[in-house]
């Protein structure tokens, strides 16, 4: 008997108007968990993923709703033919027999109670009886099994108290509070930094293991469901396209889907893409690095602190002309205001840059130069619905950067739009329409379209494919690498994805609190680190074990 | 927490008096003498106004005339009218009864407007729902003045239920109506900002989180969707009171309620200047120290504010 | 099915994975014409729009709809009931006749123009205002902001109808009209204030404000056009409803004797006269108090509806 069985299951949101289609997010999966097994679920965001999660303890958000289909759990039906249980026998399983792990844990807590009420009340709500000391003991007892050190000192703490690892380490306890049968992880460790994410997730393998609870695991990344479970489910649009033991759906990958997942996968590859383009040799043949950075320093002053934060702290390094330079660090290395001095939006505090052999303060100095020095350096963000202004069409925003440095007349810059678009594999017709319209994808290649408007030299790409999802931030990853074939630019790749760094860089500066603990070749690196934090970093990358 | 609201009244202090100032300002800038201006034909020879002026400190430069009223005003003296009487007692024998009409305001506004509001929020989308966003838009722009005329001739002349003056009495009975009236465009504002908190607070992941780990639904609306819901509703609240002081006038003018906005409508129609600015100001420092316990309280509701920022 | 490798047929058409063009037939769509869209399908809109424009044809052109003169009052023909003719004018009385005899039909359509010339006014002035100081807060920050801000919190600190009761004691003898339009202007921007320091302090943190400027645009290029365009939508609605705010408050002043006098032709001002007929003539008050509401709503119902077309999180759902 196994203790989940879902059978032909569909999930619908009905759009609400007879104009509009209603979207079937779900349709017709079907799967089974056994006692104590530990199953992923992978698919890109919209594959009906976490749909498929929120349905089996009726939590689906909005006008979603299970058209057909079963749920049996722990040998009764909590769903049969579309007929879901009322909510009463859902309020019993939730918790005590499928617990949940949610994905964010900054938004997961509700900020104005205390920790220890919020376990408190899952345990009791799960029928725990007993004194208030008890209730508290047994708190105490599964924050500590979280990982959670002197539980007893954090109970009357407030969630935006805590860090988001330990946020996450709530959450699960709160999730294994009342040893649920099955525990659904639902994407538990993306928001977080991987060698949190790899810590809390070994803990959570424990816990489970111990308790001999049975897992689901919701996520985008093959290699850490490869991991972390006994069996993989591969979704695309709301359908199962390959489910089987881990170790052979990824050694031995049928559907094209799931084989193209697995090759565009970067955690799965060793080594760098070579472009199809013919690399442009440097024509002038000049060696010189492109940027020098010596002994850079940016300090913060804290708010009702004398002693400031040192963002970045004495860091120095070259950037090679046409190479790609990856700086690679967790969230607070300080990747990103190195970024922002090098783009001259923030000022150092101390140390120098310099650009083609100038200091960048004697440039800054003088309007007309820092105009002309801003065209040599393009950034690219992370978030691909921030980067376009909502108010400016496709064309404007390309066009934008021309104009601003007034280039070419309205028919060449017309022209050059067109130009682009190409160069970034976009169609003329995108030029009439608005960013929201657009994907992700679609909106980072229009940022890079926009980057490139101006011949720069140097694109500094700030975690430019970090939000997208891993078939598009190949493709992303792929045009950039032809494009830097193609023109000869210089890319400073600034990331947390140790995984997209083989795949892109040809040198890698790892970086933690400021400083710059090592440095080399991508291959060095990766093959012969010699610092910790790096190893530990390279240990972390989901999935490297399997092929 | 002490922290907290000790700095929460250090940063009040300089708009108190900056407001305070302003308004004191406003009146006393006017061009003119304003003793001549009083006593007109039946004026006193030039050091008998001497005299006058020094008792009212209006030979003084006017930042020190300001600093003495205020000096005064927080030892309880708000001055005397050009006519004699003193504007302290004024206000002890008035404050009282606005008091009571603001008190059985803001309850209406609690109960009706916070009590609708958790009704049509849970139910939205429902027809319900959508008529009480249309009604509460009509009641928010409906005067509070034309609303108690109207008020007052049909239930209170025409069909007798009510009394259609207040006078002196301050019993529920009496008062409930001005104060309904006074409260009707913030309990309706209340109701809609109840409302859309809510239903944003039900979209929240935590309140997912929440049904997720077995809460019944009941345990869920109550603790993750009402107490946090109710954060942005005490602010209004707080800050809705200016609105209200500014209704009381003319709630208690209709009504004829001895109150304080009562005097503060005899004083312009008799002119008394200081009488005008003593009555607001004394408004404005009320509708400042509320706000500062209204801070704390919010700091009570949310544990962010508490601490950082 | 155990451990079994299931392979799903080839039948899912994996283009789409690829795709970056997008489908031609559908249209463009700025977020501009979408919101026209939302607003033109809402019920609200289109009455409170068409409500506004008549109000607005009968504020300027009067005469379309009464040719008789509402100064023109005459004492023996004073209050008159609904629909009589006067014997000694000769006209015919819609609404009757004031206690001076005015026609009150007349009185209600001019004094149109001045409840709507207020509202506009100050709607203009104290919404300039505020965004003017709100943006230069939320964009320059530092020192700029912390001045801007004490500002902003002490004439908050005045609530606006006993604020401008104190101004109007120092502007007694000034030109009624624009006295009130000052004081409302003076008591009334700090909403929209607050409301464009937090909406600019928002849009300058996006990302793509950070491109244009790594593109070396102009800081003040790109606060006027990038940052204030995306800015300023929450403060239109806000803009709207705050007009039937002013429209109430400039008639709350009439009545309180400190606005507007009989010298001008307004709502507010037959209102607070009407009080002493109250019981006699009820009509003389519910007549413009009618109207009042009636614009006072069709603002608010227009802000409302304007909100709700531009809110994106309402979008979003």
């Amino acid at each position: 008997m196994a203790l989940l069985e879902v059978n032909d299951l569909h999930v619908t949101f009905s759009s609400g108007s007879s104009k509009e289609k209603d979207i079937e997010a779900v349709a017709g999966i079907s799967f089974s968990i056994e006692e104590g097994e530990r199953v992923a679920i992978v698919g890109e965001s919209g594959s009906g993923k976490s749909t498929t999660a929120h349905a089996l303890i009726n939590l689906l958000p909005g006008t979603g709703k299970i058209t057909s289909g079963s749920i049996k759990f722990n040998s009764s039906y909590y769903c049969e033919n579309g007929e879901t249980q009322a909510e009463k026998a859902f309020v019993a399983l939730r918790g005590s027999g499928i617990g949940l792990v949610p994905q964010d844990p900054m938004s997961n807590l509700n900020p104005v109670w205390k920790i220890g009420f919020q376990v408190r009340e899952t345990l009791r709500a799960n029928g725990f009886e007993g004194s208030k000391s008890d209730v508290n003991k047994r708190v105490i007892e599964v924050l500590e099994s979280a990982g959670l050190e002197n539980a007893k000192d954090l109970l009357n703490q407030f969630p935006h108290e805590f860090s988001g690892g330990m946020r996450q380490r709530v959450l699960i306890a709160i999730g294994l509070a009342s040893n649920p049968k099955l525990l659904i992880a639902d994407e538990p460790t993306s928001a977080l930094d991987v060698t949190v994410q790899k810590v809390i997730l070994d803990h959570l393998e424990k816990l489970t293991k111990e308790l001999g609870t049975a897992m689901l695991f919701i996520t985008h990344d093959l290699g850490l469901a490869a991991d972390r479970s006994d069996k993989i489910i591969v979704m695309y649009k709301g359908q199962i396209v390959e489910s089987g033991s881990s170790v052979e759906v990824l050694k031995n990958p049928q559907h094209p889907y799931t084989k193209r997942l697995i090759s565009a996968a970067p955690s799965l590859s060793c080594r760098r893409m070579e472009s199809a383009k013919i690399r442009k040799e440097s024509v002038e043949d000049d060696q010189s690095p492109i940027i020098v950075v010596d002994s850079l320093t940016k300090e913060f002053a804290l708010r009702g602190k004398r002693e400031k934060f040192k963002a970045v702290d004495n860091v120095s390094f070259t950037v090679n002309r046409s190479k790609t330079l990856a700086i690679v660090g967790e969230s607070g290395s300080g990747k990103s205001t190195i970024a922002n001095m090098l783009l001259n939006l923030l000022e150092p505090s101390s140390g120098t840059i310099q650009f083609n052999g100038v200091d960048v303060k004697e440039i800054a100095k003088n309007k007309k130069t820092l105009k002309n020095f801003r065209r040599l350096m393009q950034p690219v963000f992370q978030n691909p619905y921030g980067s376009l202004d909502p108010l400016l069409s496709i064309g404007s925003a390309i066009e934008e950067p021309l104009k601003i440095h007034k280039v070419g007349t309205r028919e060449e810059r017309a022209d050059n739009v067109r130009k682009l678009l190409d160069m970034v594999q976009l169609p003329e017709n995108l030029i009439q329409r608005f960013p929201s319209e657009l994907s992700g994808g679609q909106r980072q290649r229009v940022a890079i379209a926009r980057a490139l408007a101006l011949s720069p030299d140097l694109i500094i790409l700030d975690e430019a494919v970090s939000a997208l999802d891993v078939l598009v931030q190949q493709q992303i990853l792929t045009l950039l690498n032809d494009l830097q074939a193609q023109l000869g630019l210089t890319y400073l790749f600034i990331t947390h994805d140790l995984a997209v760094v083989r795949l892109i860089a040809d040198d890698v500066i790892v970086m933690q609190h400021g400083k710059i603990v090592e440095r080399g070749t991508t291959d060095d690196v990766f093959n012969n680190p010699t610092e910790e934090y790096t190893i530990n970093l390279l240990n972390s990358i989901p999935g490297k074990d399997i092929l | 927490m002490v922290k907290y609201i000790l700095k929460r009244c250090l940063q009040a202090l300089p708009v108190l008096f900056g407001a305070t100032f302003l308004v004191y300002g406003l009146v006393f800038l006017q061009p003119g003498d304003p003793i001549r201006a009083l006593c007109g034909q039946h004026c006193p020879n030039e050091a008998g106004l001497d005299i006058i002026r020094a008792r009212y400190n209006l030979d003084k430069p006017f930042i020190l005339q300001y600093l003495l009223y205020m000096k005064n005003l927080l030892l309880g003296d708000f001055g005397t009218t050009f006519s004699g009487r003193s504007v302290s007692d004024i206000i002890a024998t008035s404050m009282p009864n606005t008091i009571h009409l603001g008190l059985i305001a803001i309850a209406f506004e609690i109960i009706l407007g916070v009590g609708i509001g958790i009704i049509v929020g849970i139910r939205r989308g429902s027809f319900f729902d959508s008529s009480i966003l249309v009604i509460t838009l009509i009641l928010i722009s409906i005067p509070t003045f034309v609303l108690g005329f109207v008020c007052q001739l049909v239930f209170g002349m025409n069909l007798g239920i009510v009394p259609p003056t207040v006078g002196s009495s301050t019993d529920f009975e009496h008062m409930y109506m001005p104060a309904l009236i006074l409260a009707t465009g913030s309990i309706a504002s209340i109701c809609r900002l109840t409302r859309n908190s809510i239903q944003d607070n039900s979209y929240a992941d935590h309140v997912r989180t929440s049904y997720a780990k077995g809460l019944p639904r009941y345990q869920v609306t109550l603790r993750h969707i009402f107490r946090n819901s109710m954060i942005p509703v005490v602010t209004y609240i707080g800050a809705d009171l200016g609105a209200l002081m500014g209704g009381a006038v003319l709630t208690e003018t209709i009504f004829n309620i001895q109150g304080i906005g009562n005097q503060l409508y005899a004083a312009i129609q008799r002119g008394e200047g200081t009488t005008v600015v003593s009555i607001i100001t004394l408004f404005v420092i009320i509708f400042v120290v509320t706000n500062i316990v209204v801070d704390i309280l919010y700091a009570v509701l949310d544990p962010r504010i508490r601490y950082g920022k | 099915m155990e451990n079994k490798h299931f392979v799903a047929d080839f039948a899912n058409n994996l283009d789409e994975v690829d795709a970056v063009t997008i489908h031609s037939s559908a249209k463009s769509v700025s977020a501009f014409s979408k919101t026209i869209y939302s607003l033109v399908h809402n019920p609200l809109f289109i009455v409170s729009s068409l409500i506004l424009f008549l109000l607005l044809i009968i504020a300027v052109f009067p005469g379309l709809f009464t040719q008789i003169d509402p100064t023109r009052c005459v004492i023996r023909e004073a209050s008159l009931p609904i629909g009589t003719n006067g014997e000694y004018t000769k006209s015919f009385h819609l609404l009757g006749t004031t206690g001076l005899g005015c026609d009150e039909f007349a009185r209600i359509i001019y004094g149109a123009r001045t409840s709507l010339l207020v509202g506009f006014f100050v709607m203009v002035i104290s919404t300039s205002i505020g965004c003017v100081l709100g943006a230069i807060a939320g964009y320059f920050g530092g020192i700029l902001d912390s001045i801007i801000s004490r500002i902003t919190d002490v004439f908050f600190a005045i609530p606006l109808i006993l604020g401008a009761v104190a101004l109007l004691q120092l502007l007694k003898d000034a030109d009624p009209f624009w006295k009130v339009v000052l004081t409302l202007s003076i008591f009334g921007w700090t909403s929209s204030a607050r409301l464009m320091r937090s909406s600019v302090m928002e849009t300058k943190t996006q990302e793509y404000v950070t491109s244009v400027r790594a593109l070396g645009m102009e800081k003040l290029t790109i606060l006027f056009k990038h940052v204030i365009p995306n800015a300023i939508s929450p403060i239109i609605a806000i803009a709207m409803i705050s007009m039937s705010v002013y429209i109430v408050a400039d008639s709350a002043l009439s009545f309180l004797g400190v606005g507007m006098n009989s010298s001008v032709v307004s709502w507010g001002v037959d209102i607070a006269n009407a009080q002493t007929t109250l019981q006699s003539n009820p009509g003389l008050l519910l007549y413009p108090s009618i109207a009042l509401a009636i614009t006072a709503l069709s603002f608010m119902f227009l802000g409302d509806s304007i909100n709700d077309a531009i809110d994106p999180k309402k979008r979003r759902r």
